[in-house]
């Protein structure tokens, strides 16, 4: 678990990335996501996590080639990867994998599991096809699916075991970067938890990079080494997952965290107080796509936030915000409590 | 979606299409024996026997020419059944591929082809045939080609539909990561997913060629005399239909039983490739009470009671013994995974099950026992005292009347309100749910509103008829977080303000905390525990429950693993006799799984009922006990 990532050790690396969709002759194109940069470690979980209309998986997207990069680059070891399609793809993927969120539509419904768990394999020259067979059985075991089902069609498999399939398709070529988009968000808690933890010690077995795709700040909490919040297709805060989720520094970080309900009565209502008190309509929005897009909302807005667009700024070591009230927002958080361990779910 | 083999399963299954299919094997095989089998020469002529009817010598009589009718129809056929051919396999195979060209990359490609077979479908298919025979001297290949590439629209659209439908779906995204080629995806992926309707109209293209073919032979077009094909038999049966009436019926009655085959099997595939037709048609359409379970009286104090209700699907029970009730402004948390019965129970109280399911018990709302009460009596209950909001606003909501139609409807049929005072009513009640300008949210259609925008309309719609009870199913799950908050804030204050019920259903133990007033948490289709809010929190009363908390990542260590629970729910058809959830328990004993556990109060707490035999150890242990 690092912080900071040593030059040299960086798996991914996204700089200035900016994608932006068409909504049809005349309308403005939508700015999805405006200069990201991300940069993810050897055997690192980074997140990024926001609410619908982030950019989140649009980034994802982009990372994977299924959307095209407007501009900005994607590198995989050093190897530029934006906008690479068709023969490149296919040679990436050996090292880029992807988990989807719906485990009722990542799996071919018209292919057995074996076809499905194999396809990665196809691009892969030199196999026999007992070779083949060995490494789905291998992979399928890792993953807890009885290889002896393979032959099965996915119907035949419950939402937490396709799950478990579509983790066994992206790691049959053993990848350094898994892309999970919303890998867990369909899942039950129970089966979640089967996921999260499967996914956690796949990781450790063979120093697997992680992309974390998700909304749920819990989950997010849970499982990343760092941390990258969006809203609106920027960067609002990024750091380490402990500092992040327990101590964060953006406004809308903290309302994010806040709105998260609690299994708990007393701390509930408590958080629903300043979850309350958080919630607020300001006349401050950004022109143009000048300004911090948060500002219509956030409780600490003031004139200066949408003057112009806030930099995402390096506050503490591995620490970066993109709030021009730094220090007033640090100071509020400390009062708040918004963060999920002043819970005590866990003890007895 | 269908594995290959269900399909043939089910179309076997089928007598009329099974049938079909057999007639049109043996018509095939004796056509393509016709060298073997056929008695005559099909032009051997003999004026000793001209129209006579079948006898001996010549099973289905002879034509005015003496030749044997059988002989002919057989040679005959094989004029017909190449054609076919042809027409059919140029058409599937042109269709096919620029269908899902333009189904699965789409764009202006897609555009080209489409308006591209539009045209054709414009042109007059018959005068492009006769200029074809004109101009190749009466080739019957020529002509069955052009048929062919005349057809290509019927199977160009269908499968570029489907492919178009399943081309967003993720398993495709999943195939282009790993850096498969466009064609290989269409091939592997999209193909075996869109065939069942291609097949489907394949069939009933045949039987279209079938018809036009005739027709042609009729004209003499593709055939030359006196070679035989069916249509021109019919040609000639017509000649001395005075004569011989018999005639006729031997090509006539050919044609249209080969058409009839077609179709029918056609009809067949259409229901086998079709999922919903594990249905049987015998069920009936509403769900049926039955009356097996002894009224119970109302309880004192409940303003709904669910008892001992029971629903089963087709025979496989999905729920049993649900029990609790709500008081007037109190606020019950339905709180289980899927497959724990929690919405088959609020489709029970609202009497939406599908048709098949099977409802025992009672569902007392206001001192009536709804599922014995008469029709008019639920409908007005259901209507005006019992309202309901789910996980996705935009079903309630009609994509075509504005949010002032849709709820100005509502307000008129509830309260007969018309003209201004109907409006009126509208934007009190878009106000009552926080919309902050009722007005323009009213003028807006349901696709210009966000997602909580079009929950807090949906409320709204609940809210026109005054309900007593809101049955609320899931109603944050498919909403930002943020905004889950602002919609729970919502329900919190119209219960306070209006005084209602509030039956909230969710997968997720935080809803619960911060919403509920008592808790009914479910697994596998019974209720495992009922207690007050901070109770079930405090000191969760059934292993189930234990789990469930400790399996929430929210307030896990980092970097240990969290406690997940082994295995899955059982489904519905294999429930244990005992504790379901028994095989996934760390405290499960044998005494577990031999008989059914009862819904029991726990020791020294009045409102705490748990499902559980083992319900001392389980509160005597550490709450981290809870997996194995």
């Amino acid at each position: 678990m690092t912080a900071t990532v040593e030059s040299g050790s960086e798996v991914l690396k996204i700089r200035n990335l900016s994608v932006s969709y068409s909504q049809g002759f005349g309308r403005p194109r939508l700015r999805a996501v405006q200069g990201v940069d991300i940069t993810v470690g050897r055997g690192e979980t980074v997140s990024i996590v926001g609410e619908s209309g982030s950019g989140k998986s649009t980034i994802g997207g982009a990372i994977l080639g299924l959307t095209p990069v407007e501009s900005g680059s994607i590198e995989l070891y050093g190897e530029e990867i934006a906008g690479v399609t068709g023969k490149g793809r296919r040679a990436l993927s050996a090292r880029l994998q992807a988990v989807f969120q719906d485990p009722f539509s990542s799996l071919d419904p018209a292919r057995t599991v074996r076809d499905s768990v194999s396809e990665p394999l196809r691009a892969e020259t030199g196999l026999t096809s007992t070779q083949v067979r060995e490494r789905v059985d291998e992979v399928l075991r890792r993953v807890g699916v009885d290889p002896a089902l393979a032959s099965r069609y996915p119907s035949a498999f419950s939402g937490g075991q396709r799950q478990r399939i579509s983790i066994a398709r992206a790691l049959v070529r053993r990848p350094q970067l898994v892309v999970c988009d919303e890998a867990v968000s369909a899942l039950d808690v129970s089966v979640q938890a089967q996921v999260l933890n499967l996914l956690d010690e796949l990781q450790k077995e063979a120093g697997t990079s992680f992309v974390f795709i998700s909304h749920n700040m819990a989950v997010v909490r849970h499982i990343s080494d760092r941390i990258v919040v969006l809203y609106h297709g920027r960067i609002m805060e990024e750091g380490p997952a402990e500092d992040v989720a327990d101590r964060p520094a953006h406004p809308y970080t903290r309302s994010l965290l806040a709105a998260v309900p609690v299994p708990e009565v007393n701390a509930q209502r408590a958080r629903r107080m300043a979850r309350t008190a958080a919630t607020v309509r300001t006349e401050f929005a950004p022109v143009d796509g000048i300004g911090c897009p948060f500002a219509p909302r956030c409780p600490l807005a003031e004139a200066r936030c949408v003057e112009s667009t806030p930099p995402l700024v390096e506050f503490a070591p591995g620490r970066k915000s993109a709030c021009v009230r730094i220090n007033d927002s640090l100071a509020v958080g400390h009062e708040e409590g918004v963060a999920l361990t002043t819970l005590d779910v866990a003890a007895s | 979606m269908i594995g290959r083999f269900r399909v043939v399963r089910q179309f076997l299954r089928r007598p009329l299409g099974l049938t079909s299919a057999v007639f049109l094997v043996l018509v095939i095989i004796s056509v393509a024996l016709a060298k073997l089998i056929a008695p005559y020469d099909p032009l051997a002529q003999d004026y000793s026997a001209v129209l006579a009817t079948p006898n001996a010598a010549h099973p289905l009589g002879t034509d005015q020419l003496g030749r044997d009718v059988l002989s002919r129809l057989l040679y005959g056929g094989q004029v017909t059944l190449i054609g076919i051919l042809e027409a059919v396999v140029v058409a599937v195979v042109v269709g096919i591929i620029l269908g899902l060209i333009a189904g699965y990359l789409g764009g202006p490609l897609d555009t080209v082809l489409s308006r591209l077979t539009e045209l054709v479908m414009a042109i007059p298919g018959i005068v492009v045939l006769l200029m074809t025979y004109a101009l190749t001297g009466n080739n019957a290949h020529a002509g069955m080609f052009v048929l062919g590439v005349l057809s290509v629209p019927t199977i160009y659209r269908v499968t570029r539909g489907a492919a178009a439908a399943v081309r967003g779906e993720t398993f495709i995204s999943a195939s282009r990561v790993v850096g498969i080629g466009r064609g290989a995806i269409m091939v592997r992926h999209v193909l075996p997913n869109v065939w069942g309707p291609i097949i489907v109209n394949t069939a009933v293209l045949a039987a279209v060629t079938l018809g036009i073919q005739g027709g042609l032979n009729y004209l003499a077009l593709g055939v030359n005399p006196p070679a035989p094909s069916w249509g021109g038999m019919v040609s000639e049966a017509q000649s001395s239909l005075l004569q011989q009436p018999w005639l006729m019926v031997p090509s006539g009655l050919t044609i249209a039983l080969t058409i009839v085959a077609f179709l029918l099997i056609a009809d067949a595939l259409r229901d086998a490739t079709d999922t919903r037709s594990d249905i049987p048609s015998s069920a009936p359409r509403q769900a049926v009470v039955e009356d097996s379970t002894a009224p119970s009286a109302a309880p004192e104090g409940a303003l709904l009671a669910v008892d001992r209700l029971r629903v089963a699907f087709n025979g496989v029970r999905v729920v049993q013994d649900v029990r609790f009730s709500v008081a007037p402004g109190e606020t019950i948390g339905i709180v289980g995974e899927s497959g724990s019965g929690k919405t088959v129970t609020a489709s029970a109280i609202l009497d939406s099950l599908d048709a098949g399911a099977s409802v025992t018990g009672c569902v007392w709302f206001q001192g009536v026992d709804l599922l014995h009460a008469p029709a008019h009596h639920r409908r007005a209950a259901r209507g005006s005292g019992i309202a309901y909001i789910s996980q996705d606003p935009m079903v309630a909501l009609d994509p075509s009347f504005t949010v002032a139609g849709q709820l100005g409807e509502l307000v008129a049929r509830h309260h007969g309100l018309r003209g201004a005072a109907r409006q009126r009513r509208v934007l009190e009640l878009l106000d009552q749910v926080g919309l902050p300008d009722p007005a323009g949210t009213a003028r807006r259609y349901p696709h210009q509103l966000s997602g909580g925008m079009a929950q807090r309309v949906s409320i709204a719609c609940a809210l026109a008829g005054n309900p007593k009870v809101l049955i609320a199913d899931e109603p944050t799950t498919a909403l930002d977080v943020t905004i889950q908050g602002e919609i729970l804030d919502l329900l919190r204050r119209l219960r306070d303000d209006t005084g209602m019920a509030i039956v909230i259903i969710t997968h997720d133990l935080g809803v619960i905390a911060d919403i509920a007033d008592r808790v009914v948490v479910m697994y596998a289709g019974e209720v495992v525990e009922q207690a007050a809010v901070e109770a079930v929190f405090a000191s969760p009363g059934h292993p189930y429950t234990r789990a469930l908390l400790a399996a929430n990542p929210i307030a896990s260590e980092r970097g240990k693993p969290l406690m997940a629970i082994p295995g899955t729910v059982p489904r519905p058809g294999s429930w244990p006799t005992g504790c379901h959830f028994a095989v996934r328990c760390p405290f499960a004993t044998e005494a577990c799984s031999a008989a059914p556990i009862r819904l029991e109060p726990v020791a020294n707490s009045e409102d705490h009922e748990s499902r559980c035999i083992r319900i001392d150890e389980v509160l005597r242990s550490s709450r981290k006990e809870v997996v194995s």
